[in-house]
């Protein structure tokens, strides 16, 4: 009859066997001096490492209250950072079916702006850009807009999804502001354009 | 921090209750895989604000206590991944057993060595299923749930550890 593997034996020793295996095992060991000597050792192994396998020696008073105080601290630490319950998911943190969806998103917005650049920047204005002394210009974290008067006449989000990053404003002489930021992870410049023209 | 994230003081109150609780048997198993105090400290607190941080999944006291344990095998099983070695820092300060003679001593002293330097030749996953079946007592099934992979793989894991150590010794001995 054919000895069990080792793996076997090392799992019988330890009771890991499945029920089969286990009776087949058994049967095997009620005639074979050799594999009754492995499971033996390997069960001393076992009992051995429970045995030798030392206690932490501390005063676990002290350390207990110290784990404790350190726990608590790193809860508060960590609530300071947590966003506000009611602030709505940034877009980039959901599921990576959306994050496909904004992307296409952010690049239609982005063709768009760069027709729109190209377009413009091809046309023959006056240096002095926008005519209308009510238009403005704006930029702020959160990307670009026009406004005319209390209107919103163009809006570009900014696209940067790490806040941490430097985004680069201008003003062009023809009356456009310009963001352009780098995009830490992937080193790919992005460039929003907006324009106001007569 | 905002009032709206700060805990209220029955929350405190529970986590303090589940950290008094969880806490020495937390400490134990990383320590048991991670070999000497002052990383199991740092592992066991960073389990517990891990789970902390997530008050959805404590709710029902057993499962909470079975999720927390699976933190805590993660937790340390991504360190001994970045570190690699088992050191037993404590291991000559190990209590030992007044009735033991100078002889036994030394045997004892000789024997913790050589688990130690046996437990270097395993990996992270399989020295995690040794310590957590042998050592904890779990019973395969839970393993599985700790490293997250199905009992096949757990066994085999066990298995492949326990004749390692055997043939370590069995060349240490000799």
């Amino acid at each position: 009859m054919p000895h069990p593997s080792e793996t076997d034996l090392a799992l019988y020793a330890g009771n890991d066997l499945a029920t089969l295996d286990r009776l087949r095992v058994e049967w095997h060991l009620r005639s074979c001096g050799r594999c009754q000597q492995e499971v033996t050792e390997f069960s001393e192994q076992r009992s051995s490492m429970k045995r030798e396998m030392p206690e932490a020696d501390v005063d676990w008073n002290r350390l207990s209250a110290e784990m404790k105080a350190n726990i608590r601290l790193g809860l508060e630490a960590g609530s300071c950072i947590a966003p506000e319950p009611s602030r709505r998911k940034p877009i980039w943190s959901a599921s990576p079916r959306w994050q496909w969806v904004a992307a296409g998103v952010a690049g239609a917005v982005l063709l768009a702006g760069g027709g729109f650049w190209f377009d413009k920047a091809m046309m023959v204005r006056p240096l002095n850009g926008p005519s209308s002394a009510e238009v403005v210009l704006a930029y702020s974290e959160d990307g670009i807009q026009m406004r005319d008067g209390k209107n919103i006449i163009g809006e570009l989000s900014n696209l940067r999804r790490d806040k941490r990053s430097d985004v680069f404003y201008s003003v062009s002489t023809q009356g456009g502001v310009r963001a352009s930021y780098v995009d830490q992870e992937t080193g790919m410049v992005t460039v929003n354009n907006i324009y106001y023209g007569q | 921090m905002s009032d709206a994230a700060r805990p209220t003081s029955a929350t405190e109150e529970h986590q303090n209750r589940f950290v008094e609780e969880n806490l020495r048997r937390i400490f134990r198993q990383i320590y048991h895989m991670v070999g000497n105090v002052a990383d199991a400290q740092d592992l066991t607190q960073e389990a517990f604000i891990k789970a902390l941080q997530r008050q959805d999944q404590l709710k029902d006291g057993e499962k909470a206590a079975h999720w927390l344990s699976r933190i805590a095998t993660n937790t340390a099983l991504d360190f001994l991944r970045r570190h690699g070695r088992y050191t037993f820092c404590e291991i000559d300060e190990a209590p030992e057993y007044e009735c033991d003679s100078p002889e036994d001593l030394l045997l004892r002293t000789e024997q913790r060595e050589y688990l130690e330097e046996g437990l270097n030749v395993l990996t992270p996953r399989e020295r995690t299923a040794l310590m957590l079946r042998d050592v904890e007592d779990l019973p395969a099934e839970e393993v599985a749930r700790h490293l997250d992979c199905s009992k096949a793989t757990v066994r085999s894991h066990i298995a492949n550890a326990r004749s390692k150590v055997k043939k370590f010794l069995a060349r240490r001995r000799s």
